[in-house]
């Protein structure tokens, strides 16, 4: 329980927006921004991956509370205290997220007819856990001050995913103004677990009437969590040591697991020699879970009133009646705990990106700005835009605007800021930096620069980085 | 000078960044505390429920029993540190009763008990007795080991015919702290 309650707090420091990665968003230089938008402007004819290390995504963190907000250190309060403080000022609508990604092969080619061709491998861990505000009340303070307050079973509201995702794409300049690309995906999951749509409410109240003192009443509950890939992993007589778990975890993930299918596509649309427009939807698919599938359902409703004792006339020796038994089973009678094995599907959580620059700035390198032929790449070093965000999550869409500035110092170097509101966070700056050395690329980007000071105090921290082999 | 500027800014932040003024060897101290509130027994009780007890002339009683099986478990061992019992009783009968409650243990030995009279109703109108009982964190130990209670109320007549209805409602506040998480 406490390792537990660490690393949900640890997590609270990083990250309110996982998979938002404004800052790869439109960077061209990187391959990896194929990614965030297939119909992204590619400048390159063939690109390679350095396997493992060509895009590592970290991301995560928490919409309501802080490391610091816990564990800080303070000669005027607890951390018991301050846990209480946390817990009622977060809403259930606060989350904390982890995402991580990390990219094993990358590669792509341009054709003869100015097609290109990217494609790869990367796997995927995304978690999504609202904070169950109710559920912490009750967990943390009981219910003796909460006598006729309804607590909310739908506040257990919880998913998360490892997958590995195949993946394949084509992007090409269809005018002088508009490219657009698409990317075929299958999602192949090792694991995911689910619990979205919980009802029903728990409440202590005095008994107006009853038997007894009190009505501890279950009502309407319907609470109900699913599983892939987990049940075979726990059972011991289908694991035996971690080897058996991993040769478990890999076949799952190379395609032997549940399966799903999806696709990306995007546009990019150069409105004048100033102005682009671009957008993308991510990851519009879903994955079906037919095999290792266990869920578990508990249904129904009950009042429990206490023992009722009836004082039957007994012989000497001869045992009462089996109340406490008979208490279990009513419970059990009435909210049964069901396990099932039917099938699921879950909608893999769609992304939407959209993106206005404006490009300025004079010509970088050894070609000096043509200003009569204002089509030329080297116009344009640097760019000022905005950027839009959204990704589906299971209680609601979250959404984040970006000001971003980019630009190009050399022929071998760029950087681009971004200045990034979201719901809960209005001072996100991060910071990526691209290098060219020759044919090899390298990036990384940083979010919320100024938490950097104290990263106990980040809602929201992510790191991007990776290597790659550029051909022009 | 502006991608210097960027550039220091950026490996800065990464150089420097840290994780400061917190503590958390805190964790140890996470002790959640709560405050259980949970119907205990409840019973109604006529004079025809009463038997003739060989071991108390003059008095009517009647006993009954039942498995309190959380009580001796290790979480509760481990985690409540002070328990309170009320109870409330409704009574007709015009003469005294007491109620009795011993909590035994699995191999049916009595390590704590509860007792307390009830009001005599003198006019057969209903009289409310209250009674609460806290359990402290010295005795915590005595009731955490036993897995069921014997309830006893004893009446203090041998009148068979007597009239009058006994309603008992009771509640237990467990206070818990989950100290070894």
């Amino acid at each position: 329980m406490r390792f537990f309650l660490i690393f949900i707090f640890l997590c609270l420091g990083f990250l309110g927006f996982a998979q938002n990665k404004q800052l790869l968003y439109g960077v061209s230089e990187v391959p990896q921004s194929l990614l965030t938008n297939p119909g992204g402007i590619v400048e390159y004819n063939t690109h390679f991956g350095i396997p493992f290390f060509s895009h590592l995504h970290l991301n995560g963190g928490s919409s309501g509370v802080t490391v610091y907000d816990i564990f800080q250190t303070s000669n005027t309060s607890d951390i018991n205290s301050r846990i209480t403080d946390a817990i009622f000022s977060m809403d259930n609508t606060d989350f904390f997220t982890v995402t991580q990604q990390l990219e094993i092969i990358s590669f792509g080619w341009r054709n003869s007819k100015d097609y290109y061709f990217s494609g790869g491998i990367y796997q995927e861990f995304d978690m999504i856990t609202y904070f169950p505000k109710d559920l912490a009340i009750l967990g943390w303070e009981g219910n003796r001050d909460y006598i006729g307050y309804e607590f909310d079973l739908g506040d257990l509201n919880t998913s998360g995913d490892l997958l590995t995702v195949y993946h394949f794409g084509a992007n090409k300049k269809i005018t002088d103004k508009l490219t657009l690309g698409a990317r075929f995906k299958i999602y192949s999951s090792i694991f995911n677990f689910r619990s979205t749509s919980n009802k029903g409410t728990f409440v202590t109240r005095e008994s107006d009437g009853g038997p007894n003192i009190y009505d501890h009443l279950l009502e309407g509950a319907d609470v109900q969590v699913q599983t892939s890939g987990i049940a075979s992993l726990i059972d011991n007589d289908n694991v035996n040591g971690a080897g058996d778990v991993v040769s478990h975890v890999m076949g799952r993930a190379l395609l032997g697991g549940n399966l799903g299918v999806g696709i990306d596509v995007g546009a990019t649309y150069e409105i004048n020699r100033n102005f682009t427009a671009s957008a993308s939807i991510l990851d519009l698919g879903a994955v079906f879970h037919t095999n290792d599938v266990e869920n578990y359902r508990a249904r129904g409703s009950y009042n429990l009133t206490g023992i009722n004792l009836i004082f039957p006339p007994l012989e000497d020796g001869e045992p009462s009646f089996p109340y406490y038994q008979n208490l279990e089973d009513e419970v059990t009678e009435q909210v049964p705990i069901d396990t099932l094995y039917n099938k699921y599907s879950v909608m893999r959580p769609l992304k939407m990106n959209a993106a206005v620059t404006y490009h300025f700035g004079e010509g970088y390198g050894k070609n000096e700005c043509d200003c009569l032929n204002r089509q030329t790449t080297n116009f344009g070093n640097q760019g000022l835009g905005v950027q839009f965000y959204s990704v589906f999550r299971p209680k609601q869409p979250q959404f984040a605007a970006t000001l971003f500035y980019y630009r190009r110092f050399t022929e071998f170097l760029s950087g681009k800021i971004t200045y990034t509101v979201d719901s809960f966070v209005s001072d996100n700056l991060g910071l990526m930096a691209v290098g060219d050395f020759g044919k090899f690329n390298v990036y990384m980007g940083v979010d919320n620069l100024l938490r950097y000071g104290n990263l106990a105090k980040a809602n929201h921290v992510s790191l991007q980085l990776g290597f790659n082999i550029k051909y022009q | 000078m502006f991608k210097y500027s960027c550039l220091l800014l950026f490996f800065g932040a990464l150089l420097f960044s840290c994780v400061k003024d917190t503590d958390f060897d805190q964790a140890d101290a996470i002790t959640p505390s709560q405050e259980v509130e949970v119907n205990f027994v409840f019973f109604t009780l006529e004079i025809d429920d009463f038997q003739m007890n060989p071991l108390s002339e003059g008095s009517l009683t009647v006993i009954d029993t039942t498995e309190v099986r959380f009580l001796d478990d290790d979480f509760a061992i481990d985690n409540i540190v002070a328990a309170e019992f009320f109870f409330k009783v409704t009574n007709t009968f015009p003469v005294g009763l007491v109620a009795d409650f011993t909590f035994l243990s699995e191999e049916n030995e009595p390590f704590f008990n509860i007792n307390f009279p009830i009001q005599i109703s003198e006019d057969g109108s209903p009289v409310i007795t209250e009674f609460s009982q806290l359990v402290t964190a010295e005795d915590i130990e005595l009731l955490t080991l036993n897995d069921k209670v014997v309830v006893t109320i004893t009446i203090e007549t041998e009148n068979q015919t007597l009239e009058g209805v006994l309603n008992l409602q009771s509640k237990t506040t467990y206070f818990l702290e989950f100290s070894d998480l």
